[in-house]
């Protein structure tokens, strides 16, 4: 799912090191400046002004590897920084875009979900082509899952889920997800709608319940025992 | 003499009758009387051993009765005893029975009592779920379909607050 962003990334990481020769011997400082008109995550950016040519050759490969298919540990990639950066990226922009979507996105046509993606994300660029590509083909279930699974491969991150009885709005879902990154940080919050919780909300961290909601409440209430 | 030949009485007849008579009284003396009067010991003799018989006979009789009368009383005594003892060992049992039934009726009722004690906490309990199980359906069917959606929408946000 994530080869076409990957290939986006190496082939805008590679097209930056063509025009850039000797980036990788330059300072840090040096290196934020030439980065700062590049149109490349925020997370990679970081990445690159702060890594070695040493390591990043190592990454480039793994990279390659992965993409064609040679790589067979799959476990390879635990702890890598290039791939922490991807992640980083996909668990907090991608994922406040994601959350901007409403859940009525899922059920329209591929046209009309593409029209909302062109809305969503307006750069034009290949990683953001890539990117818009993941939201048009994919359910909202099937990406959180990808990037929880793709976040357990990188690093040994939470696995964090939040129930509500209804849909709620991005500002609000943005603040959850926000919250909940920095406190278990890499790790990929999944929303889920669960009417059965009526109102309030539900919260999993590593299979640890925090239940908020009415239904636990009326279930507390309606559990006490009237004789004792 | 003559004078007696006169009346017509002979001496001589006389003598001759008068040891006839003699003769006859020896030979008497020694056929019948002697005979007769052993005859008569010897049934003096009889009767006396029968009434001597008769008088130890009586004798033993009267210990006799007086041993059954002893024995008798002996045996009223001794079933007197045995009827005292019936009685008692009777009013043991009744009394020990009394005991067990009372000890029985007690333990019966207090299984009784816990049996009816445990059936009304059962159905105190299956009263409280049913009723607990109403109270939920009632207010489940009531917040679910009754709650305005901003409400809904306010108590996520409450809850994250909380959460934080």
């Amino acid at each position: 799912m994530l080869n076409s962003l990957l290939t986006a990334l190496l082939y805008e990481v590679l097209g930056f090191a063509s025009h850039h020769p000797d980036f990788l011997t330059l300072e840090a400082g040096q290196r934020e400046e030439l980065l700062a008109d590049f149109k490349m995550p925020t997370a990679l950016k970081h990445y690159l002004a702060h890594t070695n040519e040493k390591h990043f050759m190592q990454d480039l490969r793994l990279l390659l590897s992965m993409l064609t298919g040679t790589s067979q540990n799959s476990l390879s990639i635990k702890g890598n920084l290039f791939f922490k950066a991807v992640l980083e990226f996909l668990s907090t922009t991608f994922a406040g875009k994601l959350d901007e979507l409403p859940n009525k996105f899922y059920l329209l046509p591929a046209v009309k979900r593409m029209e909302e993606v062109e809305k969503l994300i307006e750069s034009d660029s290949l990683i953001a082509r890539a990117l818009k590509d993941l939201l048009a083909n994919n359910s909202y279930q099937e990406i959180a899952s990808f990037l929880e699974q793709f976040s357990k491969a990188v690093t040994d991150s939470d696995m964090v889920l939040v129930q509500m009885p209804r849909d709620i709005e991005p500002a609000l879902k943005k603040e959850i997800r926000e919250a909940l990154s920095e406190k278990y940080p890499l790790s990929f919050p999944k929303f889920q709608v669960n009417r059965e919780l009526i109102g309030g909300l539900r919260v999993f961290v590593n299979g640890k319940t925090k239940d908020l909601s009415w239904f636990a409440r009326i279930n507390k209430i309606t559990s006490i025992k009237i004789s004792s | 003499m003559e004078g007696l030949s006169s009346l017509g009485i002979d001496p001589l007849s006389i003598l001759i009758y008068i040891v006839n008579t003699g003769l006859l009284i020896v030979v008497l003396v020694y056929v019948l009387y002697k005979p007769i009067l052993k005859f008569l010991d010897s049934r003096r003799d009889r009767i006396r051993e029968s009434v001597e018989e008769a008088q130890i006979l009586k004798e033993e009789l009267t210990k006799k009765a007086e041993e059954a009368r002893a024995a008798e009383a002996h045996f009223e005594a001794q079933l007197k005893k045995e009827t005292e003892n019936l009685r008692k060992f009777g009013e043991e049992k009744r009394a020990q029975m009394e005991a067990e039934m009372a000890t029985l009726r007690t333990e019966m009722l207090r299984k009784a009592n816990e049996e009816i004690e445990v059936r009304k906490n059962e159905l105190i309990k299956e009263v409280e779920e049913t009723l607990l199980q109403l109270m939920k359906k009632v207010v489940l069917d009531t917040v679910k379909n009754r709650v305005p959606e901003e409400v809904v929408m306010e108590s996520i946000r409450d809850a994250w607050k909380q959460y934080k």
